[in-house]
């Protein structure tokens, strides 16, 4: 009687105050470790194009934005996957069968939500940052100047209105380039400075009953290389490990 | 009394405790307001909110939180911890005159508001150290 007393008093008080670990937020040994594992640093100093490409590699991998903030460099996505593996599946049903609970198979690994958080710093700010911007402004000044240039040489062979039609013409084709297709590649390029990029992914394990088997971080390094791999591609440039 | 209507008091003693349904909704039992807030604020001798906050964002995934969300206006980030339990956390960092910024933190573990305050003085240890800079419980 005593006993059972007492293990009831300890059961409904264990379930009522879960105590925090008390090392939850002292910075763990394996901090370092864990931060060169996702973080590689890129040799541009354009973060907007990086967080751009990044978001683009998220999309590729299936994940969906659920925030972004340019400001801070910060974007967020997330997505829902099957994580039923058929071994924990056949003996959770073997057991359940032996142990005469039907119910034991749903309580097997069923969908997962796998989150990536990935944060973009720029690293040397002292530097001076020379500006490479093609800003609107810039492309219209480039526009004139070929413009006037290309007028003025072919005056001499052709009328003034095929002149100044074909002059208008290869100035806006010069524009439009600048504009779309070399903006990115070149602000990437030419941009001096260094970009680290780190991300995080965790995962949340759910069975088909909608309740949470596992949840932990993700710090298999495959996952971390697999992901940067894909990202220098998109970058056009090589990954550095920090 | 018998000891067997004495376990049946203790235990609804105890299901009652746990019924704290209306209670929790804003945290109205539990510390007081102002010990709540102390133990989550500290000051830093900086007035760069940009440095503050991805110092903060770093040193919220250096103790292995992934960022859930983030405002640079509003000079807020917020976090989740997952290691088999599941923390999450909002810091918020606002300028305090012109020398100095505020650096204020809630917490709760899996269901439970946190109101350790040694919790709470790791995550300002382990900020301070990545700012550079001591954390001040005193404005």
């Amino acid at each position: 009687m005593k006993r059972l007393f007492s293990i009831l008093i300890l059961v409904l008080l264990t379930g009522c105050a879960p105590k925090i670990p008390q090392k939850a937020l002292e910075l763990p040994p394996e901090s370092l470790a864990n931060r060169q594992l996702q973080t590689r640093a890129y040799d541009t100093g354009n973060e907007e194009a990086v967080l751009i490409a990044s978001n683009a590699v998220l999309q590729d991998l299936g994940f969906n934005l659920d925030e972004t903030s340019v400001e801070l460099g910060v974007v967020v996505g997330s997505k829902n996957r099957d994580a039923s593996d058929g071994g924990q599946l056949f003996m959770l049903a073997l057991l359940g069968g032996l142990s005469q609970n039907p119910n034991l198979v749903n309580s097997a690994d069923a969908t997962q939500m796998v989150k990536a958080s990935l944060v973009v710093r720029q690293l040397d700010q002292d530097g001076e940052t020379q500006d490479t911007e093609l800003t609107p402004e810039r492309i219209a000044a480039v526009k004139e100047k070929v413009h006037d240039a290309l007028y003025e040489g072919l005056l001499e062979t052709f009328p003034k209105d095929t002149c100044e039609k074909i002059a208008r013409k290869m100035a806006e084709d010069t524009a439009d380039t600048l504009a779309n297709d070399l903006d990115t590649l070149l602000s990437v390029k030419e941009s001096p400075g260094t970009t680290a990029v780190r991300v995080t992914f965790q995962r949340v394990i759910f069975n088909s009953m909608g309740q949470i088997n596992s949840q932990t971080q993700i710090n298999d390094p495959t996952v971390y290389q697999e992901f940067f791999e894909k990202l220098s591609k998109s970058l056009f440039l090589e990954a550095n490990k920090i | 009394m018998n000891k067997r209507s004495l376990l049946f008091v203790l235990v609804v003693m105890l299901l009652s405790g746990c019924q704290t349904a209306q209670k929790n909704i804003l945290d109205s039992d539990g510390e007081s307001q102002v010990k709540m807030r102390s133990m989550q604020t500290r000051y830093f001798e900086t007035d760069d909110k940009r440095q503050t906050l991805q110092t903060i964002i770093a040193t919220l995934q250096d103790l292995g939180f992934v960022i859930d969300k983030a405002s640079y206006d509003l000079g807020t980030v917020s976090g989740t911890k997952l290691d088999g339990y599941k923390v999450r956390m909002t810091v918020v960092a606002i300028p305090r005159g012109d020398k100095q910024t505020t650096v204020r933190v809630n917490a709760q573990y899996n269901i439970e508001p946190i109101r350790d305050p040694i919790i709470y003085q790791q995550f300002f240890d382990a900020l301070s150290k990545a700012m550079f800079l001591t954390a001040h419980t005193e404005e």
